[in-house]
């Protein structure tokens, strides 16, 4: 069951979300995601955000598209039809076939790695984003806290107050919000 | 963040976020000026120009061009790779900088990477439509055997080509959309009307700029540049491939993939200063395109320049050394022979004219620079004609020597493809950031920003008391 209630601090200076999520940490409030305009570096780690095994994807749609380029040019240039080169000796897998395998691994790489990260990410063409506010993209930036599983508010807000945000809103969005976790 | 002292600031002007996000979106949410018309109207007259001068070269055939069974490539595959060679340095800058975290790359990434994919586009149409039938063009690729021919050779440079070029195109435009979707949605969050929204809503994907999303881009990013680091490499290495695994004296050169690698990014640097040493003011963009940034390109250019011509010296060495008297008439005939001003043209625009930059008064003097960068591109692409032509039109057989001039068809689609080029690029300034508002506002010196500025001002008094 995705959270539809949030408490929103809305920040103006990276330094300020950054100390106030700390904070947050400290006290044992789980931060439900920030959103910022740029990377803030330090703020993932602040919430507890692991490594990304995109890598370790992109690494297999290598190798996938490596073995595809060799299937390929394996099959056409020895199994389906030879082709008569000055006579000269024909083997299944050739030196000439390292520039394709190159580019189909590159290709499957990057094709592979893009669509996996939108579709982790839930990014479609078409969505509606789901907005704290319309700056947020700009230049606020905000922490967003669950307010159904937390449940101490004041605590929430007090921190919140006391390390710069310049408002806190509460906000609701309809169950099918596009915001992930 | 860690400041250098001595380093120049990126970005002049004492910016805030909101600024930075209201100057970058200015030309898009602003009617077009009257500069941006002009250069538009002509641009497009040139991109009618290639569509009159390719259907005559469909309609009536390869006939219609200069070639002929001496020269059998020329003016088109000149073409071809010198536009191949400017989209190098896209790639260079948003891959290769990115992996030596260059930070200068930040303000001129976005308008390079865009530059990359016009000029691959305009590469493409010289070999499709020199197989003269474009109609078959997909015979290129490796069907099936149901047309009564038998596979693509996947030994042939040529066909390597298909894959390299295509690749090259297919991940530069994912690359330069990955960068866009952040500054997509800035764009859609401050669109007033309702067709602008939706516009650029949805081509932003529905990204809010979450912490989670952030990490898993900036991987992806990163990997992308990874990959596409070897892959300019490639691309380029194997252009040259199909000159250097042919036994024409001239071409049959070992030294070519690292020569034609320098070659590109010089000449790409060279359109990336003519495109940016104009945008920039007309743009208003000094801020964010300092002379900083012109000064670090004009060393890449120098850098390049003379690598290049140092491979052509190279050439001239390994010709004599080398002892065959074919490859040693090749070179002497392209210094001497009837070509010899395309190739004092070459050697004076790649190897002489960049050496200016020595000086760092020339390297921070943008009208300078601008006549510079259109010397490197008049220089690059004479290079490409001496390698092709020179090394053809004199063969084995003294019977079949010939010179070559090109047709006005030939010219015509030359120009034309300027005028594709040109127009995508107008069109791009209009539609989309040409600088990149996330990454620029993360380089942003954090203490010369207004709010930390009046913050640690404040935290200074609270000490104080």
């Amino acid at each position: 069951m995705k959270p539809t209630n949030f408490i929103a601090g809305v920040f103006e200076d990276p330094e300020l979300i950054y100390r106030a999520a700390k904070k947050m940490n400290k006290s044992g409030v789980k931060i439900y995601d920030c959103y910022t305009p740029f990377a803030v570096h330090g703020l993932e780690k602040t919430m507890g955000i692991e490594r990304t095994r995109l890598s370790i994807a992109a690494f297999i749609y290598g190798c996938t598209g490596f073995t595809l380029a060799v299937i390929l040019q394996w099959f056409t240039s020895y199994m389906d039809w030879q082709i008569n080169i000055g006579g000269k000796p024909n083997t299944p897998v050739l030196v000439t076939f390292v520039p394709v395998c190159f580019e189909c691994t590159v290709l499957c790489t990057a094709l592979g790695t893009i669509m996996t990260f939108w579709i982790k990410s839930k990014m479609f063409h078409g969505v509606k984003p789901d907005l704290f506010d319309d700056r947020q993209t700009s230049d606020l930036f905000i922490l967003a806290i669950d307010a159904d599983s937390n449940k101490n508010h004041d605590a929430i807000n007090q921190i919140l107050r006391e390390n710069g945000a310049i408002d806190i809103r509460t906000k609701s969005f309809d169950k099918n919000h596009s915001l992930i976790q | 963040m860690y400041e250098s002292p001595i380093r120049e600031r990126l970005i002049t002007g004492d910016k805030s976020y909101g600024q930075i996000s209201a100057d970058i979106c200015r030309p898009i949410e602003n009617p077009p000026t009257k500069a941006w018309w002009a250069g538009f109207s002509v641009s497009f007259i040139f991109l009618c120009l290639l569509v009159l001068s390719l259907t005559i070269t469909v309609m009536e055939g390869i006939g219609t061009w200069g070639v002929n069974k001496t020269v059998g490539w020329a003016w088109d595959i000149t073409n071809f790779v010198f536009w191949v060679g400017i989209g190098h340095a896209g790639t260079l800058i948003s891959a290769i900088l990115l992996l030596f975290r260059q930070k200068w790359r930040m303000s001129i990434n976005r308008s390079a990477e865009a530059m990359t994919i016009f000029a691959v586009m305009c590469a493409a149409i010289f070999p499709l439509f020199h197989m003269g039938r474009i109609w078959n063009g997909f015979w290129n690729l490796p069907l099936p055997n149901a047309l009564g021919s038998i596979w693509v050779n996947f030994n042939s440079p040529l066909l390597w080509d298909v894959f390299a070029i295509s690749t090259y195109f297919t991940v530069s435009l994912f690359f330069w959309y990955m960068g866009l979707i952040p500054d997509i949605a800035t764009v859609r969050d401050r669109a007033k009307t309702k067709t602008t929204k939706w516009f650029y809503n949805l081509l932003s994907m529905g990204w809010n700029g979450s912490i989670r999303t952030w990490t898993r881009y900036e991987v992806v990013c990163l990997i992308l540049a990874g990959i596409s680091t070897p892959l300019v490499l490639s691309v380029h290495t194997i252009v040259s491939m199909d000159f250097a695994t042919s036994i024409v004296p001239g071409w049959h050169t070992t030294i070519f993939p690292p020569y034609f690698v320098a070659g590109a990014i010089f000449s790409g640097f060279g359109m990336v200063l003519t495109l940016l040493v104009i945008a920039r003011k007309v743009m208003n963009y000094e801020d964010y395109i300092t002379i900083h940034h012109l000064d670090a390109m004009c060393k890449v250019v120098m850098l390049t320049g003379t690598i290049v011509g140092t491979a052509y010296i190279t050439e001239f060495f390994i010709a004599w050394y080398s002892g065959v008297e074919y490859e040693q008439y090749a070179f002497i005939n392209r210094a001497t022979g009837p070509y010899w001003w395309a190739y004092w043209t070459m050697m004076s625009c790649n190897l002489l004219a960049p050496q200016i930059f020595w000086f760092k008064k020339i390297r921070q003097n943008p009208t300078i620079i601008f006549i510079m960068s259109i010397i490197v591109n008049i220089g690059m692409w004479f290079e490409r004609f001496v390698i092709i032509v020179t090394s053809l039109h004199r063969d084995y057989l003294p019977s079949s020597w010939i010179y070559y001039r090109p047709t006005w068809v030939e010219v015509a689609i030359f120009l034309g493809t300027m005028g594709l080029f040109f127009t995508c690029y107008f069109v791009f300034c209009k539609l989309m950031p040409s600088i990149s508002i996330a990454e620029t506002k993360a380089i942003m010196p954090y203490d010369q920003l207004p709010i930390a500025k009046a913050r640690m001002e404040q935290e200074k008094l609270a000490h104080s008391h």
